[in-house]
């Protein structure tokens, strides 16, 4: 079987020549969690709207990026509408403009569903509220009413996982889902995406600069600098004997952050 | 705390909203009692050159002898007609020339964009008196010419205004659930563009009455016997200092309007956005994390005491 997202060569061009992303290449097959690891700048997210066919304008994408069986690199925007949201789905990492605040977090939750699955009425009420308790929010009812600003950080990146997890997508694609909330939620919400990922057998492409996060999420890790893949490999080789400079400076500085919380300890 | 910010804040609020509503209400029941009832005929010169405010003659008359009340009723009338008639074209037409702009790539944008600075820059009254001598001076050619130049002015703000809600994640995860084009400008950029397009919309329809009123007082506008505040005020000017009333009632009519328009626009701005009617709720929300069910009762109380 295909997998479900297969990046051959992928090099991303701004319109004066600039080369943002050179030849990277990965694969997601269903049930697998890849992470994506790397500074700013370095094309991780550009990579992450390129396998969604979502590059903003004024960059080319060249090779290839097949999701499924069709090919998203020149795909034309009918095309493009059938792989997005079906077969991957984002989840974005500021959940405040992830989700349009003059809407109720329930409608906007809908659309997906009423679009992919065609459900209306009383099927597309419970589809909501099915999907709202899926991803673990108290009091359903008062979240569906309710509008992005009435929500905690953490209760709105639910939503937006919710709105990812509502068309069933064969890879769901996290992109530092985690950064802008609180340590203690992000903890839940990583376990929440650990669990929908488990349950469905979906992929996850799973973007972040936060090393250590990365780690206890996804099997296999891809490393970027400068838009090129300096490292690749399962996740635990990576951390624990890096090759390259450039991944051992990663993990050093993740380290030393681990030190000094130990240190904190000791000296308490 | 919150609590009390979120009670204290519509309060504050609905002054603006109510003194607005009252000032423009006027100006309605105005121009709705003058289409049934009038004091004197436009027509009816009888009241003699310039007799002061009486009983008969509550503003008194003009030098042709018409009443003053009477023009004062029917300009109430054509102040709103050439007010919501300009709003209407320029609103319509700006949005779509600025949704084209929002969408267009870079050329066409460029050339929306400097097409729409040369129609702002050029002043309403020449592209008013341009209009006037192809068409002849009518209330119909003063709302196409107000109309227009406010469409320049409602599009580039529409064009920001779309590109800002472009820019957003939920108009990517939208696409990404396979919506088209046109369900994401009406279900997240108009929704989006609306607080601020309907104030500046309410600030432009005051500047459409002014604009009719500088019109009409050029003799632009709607021509006699239809009575405009403008043309009052420039029939009167003669005279001025032997009958102030001539000139005080037109003008007084036109500030209670167009500072009526604002304050509406201002009060109206915080029912339409859902985000500023909760401000003091959001911040009880952020509370919460820490001192959980207090500020969580405080947050749903708020919530609840919000207009549906």
């Amino acid at each position: 079987m295909t997998p479900a997202v297969q990046v051959t060569d992928l090099r991303i061009t701004t319109a004066d020549g600039a080369v943002l992303v050179d030849g990277v290449t990965f694969a997601v097959g269903d049930g697998e969690r890849l992470g994506i690891v790397g500074e700013s700048g370095s094309g991780k997210s550009l990579t992450a709207l390129a396998v969604q066919g979502l590059l903003p304008a004024g960059l080319t994408a060249t090779g290839s990026v097949r999701v499924g069986d069709v090919e998203v690199v020149g795909a034309p925007e009918r095309t493009l509408r059938g792989v997005r949201g079906r077969a991957v789905a984002p989840v974005f990492q500021e959940p405040m403009t992830a989700l349009d605040p003059l809407m109720r977090a329930g409608d906007q939750i809908a659309e997906p569903l009423r679009r992919h699955r065609g459900l209306r009425g009383a099927a597309l009420r419970d589809a909501v509220l099915e999907a709202v308790t899926d991803v673990a929010l108290p009091e359903p009812d008062r979240v569906v009413r309710s509008y992005p600003w009435e929500l905690s950080g953490g209760q709105r990146q639910r939503v937006a996982i919710a709105m990812a997890l509502a068309c069933r997508p064969r890879v769901l694609i996290a992109d530092e889902p985690t950064t802008a909330l609180d340590v203690t939620v992000q903890a839940q919400v990583l376990d929440l995406l650990d669990r929908a990922v488990a349950d469905r057998g979906m992929g996850l492409l799973f973007i972040s600069h936060d090393l250590p996060v990365v780690a206890r999420t996804v099997d296999r890790v891809l490393v970027l600098e400068h838009g090129r893949t300096v490292e690749e490999g399962p996740v635990q080789d990576v951390v624990r004997s890096p090759a390259q400079p450039y991944t051992q400076r990663l993990v050093g500085s993740a380290r030393a952050l681990q030190d000094a919380l130990d240190a904190g300890r000791k000296g308490a | 705390m919150s609590a009390r910010r979120t009670a204290a804040r519509p309060a504050r609020r609905s002054v603006s909203l109510v003194v607005g509503a009252v000032f423009v209400g006027i100006v309605v029941v105005t121009a709705v009692v003058s289409l049934f009832w009038l004091p004197f005929s436009l027509y009816d010169t009888t009241g003699g050159r310039l007799t002061p405010p009486g009983a008969a003659h509550w503003l008194g008359t003009d030098t042709l002898g018409r009443d003053l009340a009477a023009q004062l009723l029917v300009g109430a009338r054509i102040a709103l007609a050439t007010g919501l008639g300009a709003v209407l074209l320029g609103g319509v037409l700006g949005t779509a020339i600025g949704l084209v702009a929002a969408f267009a790539r870079p050329w066409l944008d460029d050339t929306l964009s400097a097409v729409l600075d040369i129609v702002i820059a050029f002043p309403t009254l020449l592209v008013a008196m341009l209009l006037v001598a192809a068409r002849g001076a009518s209330l119909g050619t003063a709302i196409v010419a107000i109309g227009l130049v406010m469409s320049a002015v409602v599009a580039r703000i529409v064009r920001i205004l779309a590109r800002r809600v472009l820019r957003q994640d939920y108009v990517t995860a939208a696409r990404t659930s396979g919506t088209s084009w046109f369900g994401i400008v009406t279900q997240h950029v108009l929704p989006n563009a609306w607080p601020t397009l309907a104030v500046n919309l309410a600030l432009q329809f005051g500047l459409a009455v002014l604009a009719e009123a500088s019109l009409s007082y050029l003799g632009l506008g709607a021509p006699p016997p239809n009575a405009s505040w403008g043309r009052m005020l420039q029939d009167a000017q003669q005279t001025a200092f032997e009958a102030p009333a001539g000139v005080v009632a037109p003008g007084l009519a036109l500030v209670v309007l167009v500072i009526g328009a604002n304050l509406l626009a201002d009060g109206l701005r915080d029912v339409a956005d859902p985000t500023r009617r909760g401000r003091g709720a959001t911040r009880g929300r952020v509370s919460r994390l820490q001192t959980g069910p207090v500020a969580a009762a405080t947050e749903t109380e708020a919530t609840d005491g919000r207009p549906a």
